[in-house]
């Protein structure tokens, strides 16, 4: 940790020094003495700086989300912010989240209401698109590779089954009830994914930052749980 | 006589001014009904799809593919991205294809696809919401879907195989297969490119198999002629050293032969095939065997007797599998026929004329006298009977392609149905009308199947005019204003801004340029040189049976590739009693003696068995070729018998002459195929096994065991 502050602090000099002081770098020694002592820090603090999160392994993270695993059922409402940074909109959507468990395995409903219905059907192994209400389910696309692409982590987080999200993310626990989850695929969609649980252990918040720089801030309410039986 | 020799040779000039055209078509498996299909379904881009099979697809490979010029489409890292070229001429045609809708389902629409963008699925999947708002480009990736012949899912941006888990590359070639040279450039800079980090490479398709095939064969072609070349050096060399090398001079007239034969065919059918030339050069080679009895024999008219005999029996088979239904084994026999008369008419000319100069002297050599001769007969009957009842030839034309075994099973998964049916197509011209493909669809979906066919990319055209108008209303109407933000009621800023693309590319200006058409560049997979492909995709057999009754012009893929094996089964299943038959009365007729008769058919009997053995032992399998192989030993063979039974029968022949002779032919053809064991090639070992094991028994037959039999039937 003490590496990353210095190498924060070294970084913020260094761009100091590039807009201030550019008189610095007509003088050799100093600009040579400067890059290098940057370059060292910065090439030795980013591995450390790595090695020193501490990432979460499955039975931690298990162990922190304990409390799904004594939940058969959960539904709640959820408010949806999408920014698309680049075209400058921001784009509200609500609706219902569900979660139950079929032999076992949770599957998750994701139903938007607003601004229009669109019901996504996920679980384990599929992605399915209700474009209608009553109406039958169908891929959401049809181009496997990016169901693929999108289906397991997604699925990994919304199931908060803590061993298919040690499998997709690495976690690093950012306080008390906080995660941040980053996928390990490298050309996933996502950049990072940041749960907060609320007091009753139940997510309360999650932020997504997808790797186009858009990001989603949903915020769960009315979370009604079923114990299992 | 001299007047026919003239004539011959004036016609051989003749024919030598035309130039040989040699062709690799594989419409020549085909009947040409079949083969004219074969041949429009090749001109049609989907052909042209390869497959790089690959167990751990690196970045570096796929940008080797993406960058080369030879390819047209490569199928690395499978999305939305790699349909781009294709989903913007689609989307421009969207008013062409579906009628415009009101504004209330547009607006509806973009409500959903915002509903859509919600979701965290990537930049890819936004960026086409905001062009393609109603959602169209499904349509379009279901449609390459259902025209893509392979049945693997897509998993971590491939095509998987789903037991190994390696990936399947598609590659789709701009350029015929053919152009084998640049073919095999490209591997090798795949080869490249993976530098041992890729793990199992393999490569499938067309292409691919097409310039592996002749690069192996050329190898092979190196390979063989350098051992071919010292066995002939040594048999040469030991001719020269006994004194024996007037020998050499039989070789012309069968050179002669080969040669009229193919000038004769390529006059005829303006070109000849490159099997036809190398498969039928060794049935013409057979006429060796009646050069060598002739020279070492010097009773003259005994000697010819022999010789048409042994010439009339061989010919009679090439005879009857002329009249096969496949043009490559009719070109074959014709070929066979044509040489094969030539060097026997050369030859009786040139030595009866002249017996003293084409002269030599025999060896010391006798038949074998061995106990084992009748078990030996026993056994070789049993093993040919044995081989009748287990040993399934596999005369597709796949086995003509040198593929390991891996490959093979790699190809079956790639193109296995997977359970669904084939799916049966029909060819049509350029100018094909709306109605008859109209016909198509009413067709398919009464019955509840799909059809591919150029309406399935562009309705008619009167549909499109009608539907342009509808979305010409919308664009330069309301949707006009709106967009330019006069009156946006329906659709608000954030909505404007999101699917600018799609208002861009739906202002009113643009539809002055829009015009009804029948082709476009995602239509291109079902277009192929002028041709137009209809593609149906049963459900049920039943469907199969409907789609052929009611359009008769329809095939399936399948139809062509089986065609093949199948029509040779069932000629062979004819064709091979009726010429063993006609042999038999030939011999029977000479003869008049069941021991005699049978006695001409025990080189044949020990041949066969050696061959059939090797090829049951053997992993090259008993495909096409070795029914060629199996076809010389028996025209040999057959010779041998003849020969052998007439000596018994003569008993003022020369004695070591007849054993000289036998064995002359019999090293002959054993040094001029045994050189095609070293190949790698299937097709060349598929050739070579039979006819070396063959020789081998049929020498067997001759030297041990008819003489042990005609000795027998003699006493009696």
């Amino acid at each position: 940790m003490f590496l990353i502050v210095l190498k924060t602090t070294l970084e913020s000099l260094w761009l100091q020094f590039m807009s201030r002081e550019c008189g610095l770098f007509r003088r050799k020694g100093a600009n040579w003495f400067l890059s290098f002592s940057i370059t060292i820090c910065v090439i030795s603090s980013t591995p450390l700086a790595s090695a020193s999160e501490k990432t979460m392994n499955a039975d931690q993270l298990e162990k922190e989300l304990g409390h799904y695993k004594e939940i058969a059922g959960l539904e709640a409402h959820f408010q949806q912010v999408k920014e698309f940074k680049a075209l400058k909109i921001s784009l509200k959507s609500e609706g219902k989240f569900r979660m139950s468990r079929e032999n076992g395995q949770a599957v998750v409903e994701w139903q938007i209401l607003k601004p229009a219905f669109l019901k996504l059907k996920i679980s384990e192994k599929s992605l399915e698109i209700f474009e209608q209400p009553g109406q039958a389910g169908k891929p959401l696309l049809e181009n496997q590779t990016m169901q693929a692409k999108v289906l397991k982590p997604l699925y990994a987080w919304l199931s908060m089954n803590g061993r298919f999200i040690a499998e997709q993310y690495d976690v690093f626990p950012e306080g008390k009830g906080k995660f941040r989850l980053q996928p390990k695929e490298k050309d996933a969609p996502i950049n990072s994914v940041v749960i907060a649980l609320g007091t009753n252990q139940l997510v309360e918040k999650v932020t997504i930052m997808e790797r186009s720089g858009d990001d989603i801030k949903i915020s769960f309410t009315e979370t009604k749980t079923e114990s299992r039986k | 006589m001299r007047s026919v020799l003239i004539w011959l040779a004036l016609a051989i000039l003749l024919s030598a001014c035309q130039p040989l055209h040699v062709n690799e078509s594989s419409e020549v498996f085909l009947p040409a009904e079949l083969a004219v299909r074969m041949a429009a379904l090749q001109k049609f881009p989907g052909a042209w799809w390869n497959y790089i099979v690959v167990e751990r697809p690196t970045a570096e490979l796929c940008n080797v593919l993406k960058r080369e010029h030879g390819l047209e489409r490569v199928g690395c890292s499978y999305g939305p991205q790699d349909l781009r070229e294709l989903l913007t001429p689609w989307l421009n045609d969207l008013p062409l294809r579906i009628s415009a809708p009101t504004l209330k389902e547009l607006g509806e629409r973009m409500n959903l696809a915002l509903a859509k963008a919600s979701a965290p699925l990537g930049s890819e999947l936004t960026e086409i919401l905001r062009e393609d708002p109603l959602g169209t480009y499904a349509e379009l990736l279901s449609l390459m879907q259902a025209l893509n012949p392979v049945r693997l899912n897509y998993r971590d941006h491939f095509l998987r195989f789903p037991q190994s888990e390696m990936a399947a590359i598609p590659v789709l070639f701009n350029f015929p297969h053919s152009e084998t040279d640049r073919t095999e450039e490209l591997r090798k800079r795949v080869e490249k490119a993976c530098q041992g980090n890729c793990g199992e490479l393999y490569f499938i398709g067309s292409h691919f198999g097409t310039s592996r095939n002749k690069t192996m064969i050329k190898e092979d072609v190196g390979r063989v002629t350098l051992v071919g070349t010292i066995l002939f050096v040594l048999f040469l060399g030991s001719l020269m050293v006994s004194g024996r090398w007037t020998v050499i001079l039989i070789t012309i007239p069968v050179g002669a032969g080969v040669w009229a034969a193919a000038l004769a065919v390529n006059a005829w059918h303006g070109s000849i095939h490159g099997l036809t030339l190398a498969f039928g050069s060794g049935l013409v080679g057979i006429a060796f065997d009646y050069a060598f009895h002739a020279f070492v024999q010097n009773s003259g008219s005994r000697v010819w007797r022999a010789n048409l005999i042994g010439y009339i029996t061989t010919l009679v088979v090439f005879l009857v599998l002329a009249f096969s239904g496949i043009p490559l084994v009719r070109e074959i026999m014709v070929f066979a026929t044509l040489g094969f008369s030539f060097a026997f008419v050369l030859f009786y000319l040139v030595i009866t004329r002249t017996p003293e100069r084409y002269k030599i002297r025999p060896f010391p050599l006798g038949p074998l006298e061995a106990p084992i001769a009748p078990w030996l007969l026993l056994g070789s009957v049993l093993a040919l009977g044995g081989a009748v009842v287990f040993l399934h030839p596999d005369f597709s034309v796949q086995n003509l392609d040198q593929t390991s075994r891996r490959e093979k099973s790699l190809t079956r998964e790639l193109f296995g149905s997977g359970g669904a049916l084939p799916p049966v197509v029909r060819i049509h011209e350029r100018d094909v009308s709306e109605e008859e493909l109209q016909r198509e669809q009413d067709f398919a979906g009464s019955l509840g199947m799909k059809v591919v066919n150029r309406l399935t990319f562009l309705p008619p055209i009167a549909t499109q005019r009608k539907n342009l108008d509808g979305w010409r209303a919308l664009a330069c109407g309301n949707l006009a204003s709106r967009s330019a933000g006069g009156a946006a009621k329906e659709f608000s800023k954030e909505i404007r801004r999101f699917f600018a693309p799609f208002f861009d590319n739906f202002s009113c200006a643009s539809f002055l340029q829009r015009e009804p058409r029948s082709e476009s560049a995602y239509s291109r997979a079902i277009q192929g040189e002028g041709k137009w492909l209809s593609t149906f995709f049963p459900v049920k057999r039943e469907d199969e049976a409907a789609i052929r009754e009611r359009f008769t012009d329809s095939f399936a893929l399948s139809d062509l590739v089986n065609l093949f094996p199948r029509m040779l089964m069932t000629e062979i299943s004819w064709m091979a009693p009726l010429a063993f038959l006609l042999v038999f009365l030939i011999v029977w007729a000479a003869y008049r003696r069941w021991r005699m008769v049978l006695a001409v058919f025990i080189p044949w009997i020990l041949g066969a068995a050696f061959s059939t053995a090797g090829l049951a032992l053997s992993s090259t399998g008993f495909g096409f070729v070795s029914l060629v192989g199996l076809l010389m030993v028996f025209g040999t063979a057959t010779d041998y018998g003849v020969f052998c039974a007439n000596f018994y029968l003569n008993s003022q022949l020369t004695r070591k002459g007849i054993w000289t002779a036998l064995a002359f032919a019999g090293i002959v053809t054993i040094v001029g195929f045994l050189p095609l064991l070293f190949a790698r090639h299937i097709v060349l070992r598929q050739l070579g096994e039979p006819l070396v094991l063959g020789t081998l028994g049929t020498m067997l037959g001759t030297f041990v065991v008819e003489p042990w039999w005609m000795r027998r039937a003699l006493a009696r």
